[in-house]
């Protein structure tokens, strides 16, 4: 279970980016964090991936706490990031350092399979269109098996057709 | 509404316009020596048709005899080699102290507090003045030589280094750290390929102070290389001699320049920039 208790984030330049948010989300939910522009959407989930410091307040997955990036939490950010000197094959297989080449080779074509880019395991990232690098971003996200999957806003720069076809795609994953 | 557009088919490249494609791609290097080989040329025939001398100034053909004959006597060869191991000794030295510093300077930001205000000084300091402090703790031979030409290597690969890692993405370097890199992973993983096409330039720029740091190196006293070649045929009058080492070093300058571009080019294969596509028209 994650549980976001009394979360708190103050910037230095004074701004009050959240106030006490909590939640206790269980495993297999889903849940949508929805809000105006600038209003701490980012912020909250930036705190509980680990990758910014809560000012008060704590984050908790299964009893742990959370105050830098974690193994069981992933992240899919607003824009792709995909590393571009790493085809995209290496660009899916970045977080499985630690599996053996073989092991690795195997995930990675499983999750290429499954984003439908199997024809582009060798491209370069600048070789993709925008849908298609939140495909391998979604894929790198995913191969590492996390239990929580933080989506920020990933398809708000993708046009209405590949926006649909992309939540499609990821809610059958 | 509907809307029937016919989508052309338009391969890469159309047979027809392959063969012209081709020689596009031969003959744009060429343009390059367009300019050195038209000027010679000229001034060639300006000598041939007696407009001028040619004393102080050479053609063309005189600089090629003297080449000639340097090579014939074995004294070309000498010269090369011995300009060339001062180059790639400095070099090396420059590059690897430049990487290292400016890695530090660049990742950690108490280590550029310290260390960067000092480095920015000794920068300011002109070449030349380095000489003198040299000789007096190196020596007259090499090791005050090689550590010149490393004084001109380190600075812009220092730089070049520090200031490309200080202008990795956050974005990208944030990625790593989801991913829970470690410092040393996140400098090989992340850092290090960010940085390499501002590092190449780096090390062409140091590589061309090298080349000119090498003169200043052997005016200060040696009996071989290429800027002995310039001062002899500076006291002795012989300015076909000085034009041969200024033309030998032009061309040992450009071709290991040119080696660093071509290594460089497998390892940028996957850069999208505006370069890439041969720049604008």
């Amino acid at each position: 279970m994650l549980v976001l208790d009394a979360i708190g984030k103050t910037y230095p330049n004074g701004v009050h980016a959240l106030e006490r948010f909590s939640a206790d989300i269980n495993l297999g939910e889903i849940v949508a964090i929805i809000g105006g522009s600038g209003c701490g959407k980012s912020t909250l989930l930036r705190a509980i991936a680990g990758l910014d410091r809560a000012t008060s307040g704590t984050v908790t997955l299964d009893d742990i706490a959370i105050s830098a990036p974690h193994e069981k939490i992933g992240i899919i950010f607003q824009e792709p990031r995909l590393l571009p000197w790493l085809s995209v094959a290496d660009n899916i297989g970045f977080g499985l350092s630690e599996l053996t080449a073989d092991v690795r080779r195997q995930t990675v074509s499983r999750a290429l399979a499954r984003v439908g880019l199997t024809d582009k395991a060798q491209a370069w990232p600048r070789e993709l269109s925008g849908g298609q690098a939140q495909r391998v971003a979604i894929a790198r996200a995913l191969v590492p098996q996390p239990e929580v999957l933080l989506l920020d806003e990933p398809f708000s720069a993708l046009d209405a057709f590949t926006r649909r076809d992309l939540q499609d795609h990821l809610l059958d994953l | 509404m509907t809307l029937d557009t016919v989508a052309a088919s338009k391969p890469d490249m159309p047979m027809s316009e392959a063969p012209s494609a081709r020689l596009r791609g031969y003959a744009r290097p060429l343009l390059g020596l367009l300019l050195p080989v038209g000027s010679a040329l000229a001034w060639e025939i300006v000598v041939w048709l007696g407009l001028s001398n040619g004393r102080l100034v050479p053609p063309p053909s005189r600089i090629f005899v003297t080449l000639l004959e340097l090579a014939r006597s074995g004294e070309l060869t000498l010269h090369i080699t011995a300009t060339l191991t001062r180059v790639m000794a400095g070099f090396g030295l420059g590059v690897v102290a430049g990487t290292v510093l400016g890695a530090i300077a660049g990742y950690w930001g108490l280590a550029r507090r310290l260390l960067d205000p000092t480095v920015q000084a000794l920068r300011a300091i002109p070449s030349l003045a380095w000489v003198p402090l040299f000789i007096l703790w190196l020596g007259i031979f090499e090791t005050s030589k090689i550590a010149l030409i490393g004084i001109g290597v380190f600075f812009p690969v220092y730089l070049g280094v520090m200031g490309a890692i200080l202008s990795v993405d956050r974005k990208i370097v944030e990625v790593g750290r989801a991913f829970r890199l470690s410092g040393p992973a996140m400098i090989r993983r992340i850092l290090l390929p960010a940085v390499l096409p501002a590092y190449v330039v780096a090390l062409r720029v140091g590589l061309g102070l090298g080349w000119m740091f090498v003169v200043a190196a052997e005016l200060m006293g040696a009996s071989e290389g290429l800027g002995y070649l310039l001062l002899d045929g500076q006291q002795l009058g012989k300015p076909a001699q000085i034009l041969a080492a200024i033309v030998v070093f032009a061309i040992l300058g450009k071709t290991t320049d040119w080696l660093i571009e071509i290594a460089s080019v497998p390892l940028l294969r996957w850069q999208d920039a505006f370069g890439r596509r041969g720049g604008a028209v």
